[in-house]
């Protein structure tokens, strides 16, 4: 079952890639734009589903890898959601669609190579640390998706190519660094309580805040570039193009920690 | 079947003083129409010439009248020049005149603005939709000139759906205004400084205000100028010595000096946006010589172009309008070939209807001397009149059906009225 959902979300997020993306290179018709915005939705209600009939049949599979991997792509879409219902952008979803798709095949992918997590315990603090985590990182992307969109439209103009070789279809760069904006107002707070409840976690289950594990230190390494993008942004009024770059590689080092760390680096950490 | 006439003169054909000449623009009332229309009773106005609908278009560009008339198109003409008392033959001269399909075409083309000085403009659809509402309110429009203009606002529809004809930006203010749109979110949160008081910048200023900029400030050296504008087009005036304080206030500048020199350079722009807090600017420069250094562009979060950029941009634009009207052409032609055929089964109808009551009418005889039969024979069956009745009726409808396929095909082939005489000949339909 959990192959078959994920399956089926899977291809939903690569229908809705598949639209969005043919709307911003041709014509972004309301029609398209439903049509992308409706597979999303469905993917995200099969995850839903997912993830409730698991969570309930089966605490421990949260030691899988692939286990985290759903749940973030879950918060993704609904942070998106969540986002497209105030500011009302297609556009949020033009990155978290292959995102989504991204995680999801790794998901898939990961089901295989599983690394089951040690001393698990399960309780409402470790609930809260992923659940935080998760919408974090969920806020980081949709921040690196804008910040992208930024400075490939700001490139464009910078370098005056004509108004008929512009994507038609992407906000303007006010839109976008609003956007920008408000995920990183919203997501660093999450993010950081959500280490902290991890520390205290971690203390709870293995006796130790800190144990110097690779994730743990990229993990304050993301803390801090996020503190900064946050910082820059309350305390400068920073906006544009050096935010854009900052929550693009707030993300990427967030990616990699999840991809390259969890894979090649020794952790104790399933995700 | 009744013609369509269409006559008129445009920028093409004619220069702006003769243009003028012959404008129609006074036709708010059905009183004050050209024309008298068949259905308000010809005997009421005996001096006007009467048609059976009519619209007339007068814009700056064009002048326009289609017409739905049976007599010679001269007539029309006499009207026209004595409406504005001018020459016949100087409108002989620069007129042109389209009868049905082809002014049916060039309809559907003025609509879509094929046929614009600015190929794609959206204000012909426009106008072309106040004229027809004056030709509703005077009575003028009849089937002909109802579904006429109907069509013709559908057809640009699907021209500007289908095709790129109308897309992106071909006046350097537009342009502007366009660029401007990709860099802030909404125009209302914005403030514009216009730096000089040239005419290319003035323009450029009204169409942000027509965008609804939150703010416009205009910088100039002379004061009372600057001053003249603001009545003009309103705002705040100031002199140069304000330029930095209101760059720093301000997101959008157009520029248009006279200087020699650059006004603005890196250096001024970098202690403008430490004020500002580097929240995005946009400058458009359009004097010559430039007024802003080129190096300004390369500070982050500055947006520069310059007249040339805003050339470039209007006219590849342009020339992408131009390639996509080959593809509205092909519409208009489809729409047109549709409409000549609803034209043409107009005709249609009174001969259909006179074959289905002359097949009726022998079915009726025939069913009638039958029972006549009958009854000598002393057969009497209630159910049979009915019974037969609906059997002559059917086979009248079967003998139809060939003919009446043909005719309906053959206006599709444009032979229709051909046909229908030779159809018409055939069944002694006129006898």
């Amino acid at each position: 079952m959990l192959v078959t959902l994920s399956l089926s979300s899977l291809v939903l997020c690569a229908v809705a890639t598949v639209l969005l993306y043919s709307g911003v290179v041709g014509h972004f018709s309301a029609a398209v734009q439903k049509k992308a915005i409706c597979c999303l939705g469905a993917s995200f209600l099969l995850l839903s589903l997912l993830l409730s009939v698991n969570f309930i049949r089966d605490m421990d599979i949260l030691v899988l890898r692939s286990w985290y991997l759903i749940p973030l792509c879950w918060s993704l879409l609904l942070i998106s959601f969540i986002l497209y219902y105030k500011v009302r952008y297609v556009t949020i979803f033009i990155f978290v669609a292959p995102l989504c798709f991204i995680l999801l095949l790794s998901a898939i992918v990961f089901l295989h190579q599983e690394k089951p997590m040690e001393n698990l315990v399960v309780g409402p603090i470790l609930l809260i640390h992923l659940f935080l985590i998760f919408a974090g990182i969920g806020l980081m992307g949709i921040s690196a998706g804008a910040g992208t969109l930024f400075l490939w439209q700001e490139k464009l103009l910078k370098n005056k190519t004509k108004l008929a070789h512009m994507p038609k279809n992407i906000p303007s760069l006010g839109a976008l660094d609003k956007v920008n904006s408000i995920a990183t107002n919203i997501g660093f707070p999450l993010y950081t309580v959500g280490l902290v409840s991890g520390f205290i976690w971690a203390y709870m289950a293995w006796g130790r805040i800190f144990s110097f594990d690779p994730k743990e230190i990229i993990s304050l390494l993301i803390l801090a570039l996020y503190g900064y993008l946050f910082y820059e942004r309350k305390v400068h009024g920073t906006n544009g193009r050096k935010t854009a770059q900052l929550a693009l590689a707030v993300f990427v080092i967030a990616m990699f920690s999840i991809f390259v760390v969890n894979t090649f680096l020794p952790t104790h950490h399933s995700f | 079947m009744s013609t369509i006439h269409l006559i008129g003169l445009n920028h093409r054909t004619a220069q702006v003083e003769v243009r003028e000449k012959f404008a129609l623009v006074e036709f708010t009332s059905p009183e004050k129409w050209p024309f008298l229309c068949h259905k308000h009773g010809i005997s009421s106005v005996q001096d006007k010439l009467a048609v059976k609908e009519s619209l007339i278009l007068s814009t700056c560009n064009r002048v326009e009248m289609i017409v739905v008339y049976d007599g010679d198109y001269e007539d029309l003409l006499k009207v026209w020049c004595e409406t504005r008392g001018a020459d016949i033959n100087e409108l002989r001269a620069c007129m042109y005149h389209y009868e049905d399909e082809e002014a049916i075409r060039h309809v559907f083309r003025v609509a879509s603005s094929l046929d614009s000085l600015v190929l794609g403009e959206p204000q012909i659809l426009g106008q072309l939709k106040a004229a027809y509402r004056l030709s509703v309110a005077a009575g003028h429009a009849g089937l002909l000139i109802n579904r006429l203009l109907h069509k013709a606002f559908s057809v640009a529809k699907r021209v500007r759906s289908e095709t790129a004809v109308a897309s992106s930006a071909v006046s350097i203010s537009y342009a502007a205004v366009e660029l401007a749109k990709r860099i802030f979110d909404d125009m209302g949160e914005h403030k514009a400084l216009l730096l000089g008081a040239g005419e290319m910048a003035e323009l450029a200023a009204m169409h942000l205000m027509h965008c609804g900029i939150k703010e416009l400030k205009i910088v100039n050296r002379t004061l009372s100028r600057a001053e003249e504008l603001v009545q003009k087009i309103g705002g705040e005036a100031y002199t140069f010595d304000a330029l930095e304080d209101c760059l720093a206030d301000t997101d959008i500048v157009i520029s248009s000096t006279g200087s020699m020199e650059p006004i603005i350079h890196a250096e001024l722009m970098q202690d403008v946006m430490q004020k500002r807090k580097k929240r995005p600017m946009f400058l458009i420069d359009i004097a010559m010589p430039r007024d802003i250094d080129p190096a300004v562009n390369h500070l982050d979060n500055v947006y520069v172009y310059d007249i040339d950029d805003l050339k470039e941009v209007v006219e590849e634009n342009l020339a992408n309008r131009k390639a996509e009207a080959n593809k509205a052409a092909q519409i208009v032609d489809e729409e047109v070939k549709a409409f000549e055929f609803w034209r043409g089964s107009l005709t249609l109808k009174p001969t259909i209807l006179d074959i289905e009551n002359k097949g009726n009418k022998i079915a009726e005889e025939e069913v009638a001397k039958t029972l006549r039969n009958f009854e000598h024979m002393g057969i009497h069956i209630p159910q049979l009149q009915e019974a037969l009745e609906k059997m002559a009726h059917s086979i009248v409808r079967k003998c139809h059906h060939a003919p009446l396929e043909y005719l309906h095909n053959s206006y599709k082939h444009n032979n229709g009225e051909q046909n229908t005489g030779i159809i018409r000949k055939v069944l002694k339909l006129d006898e």
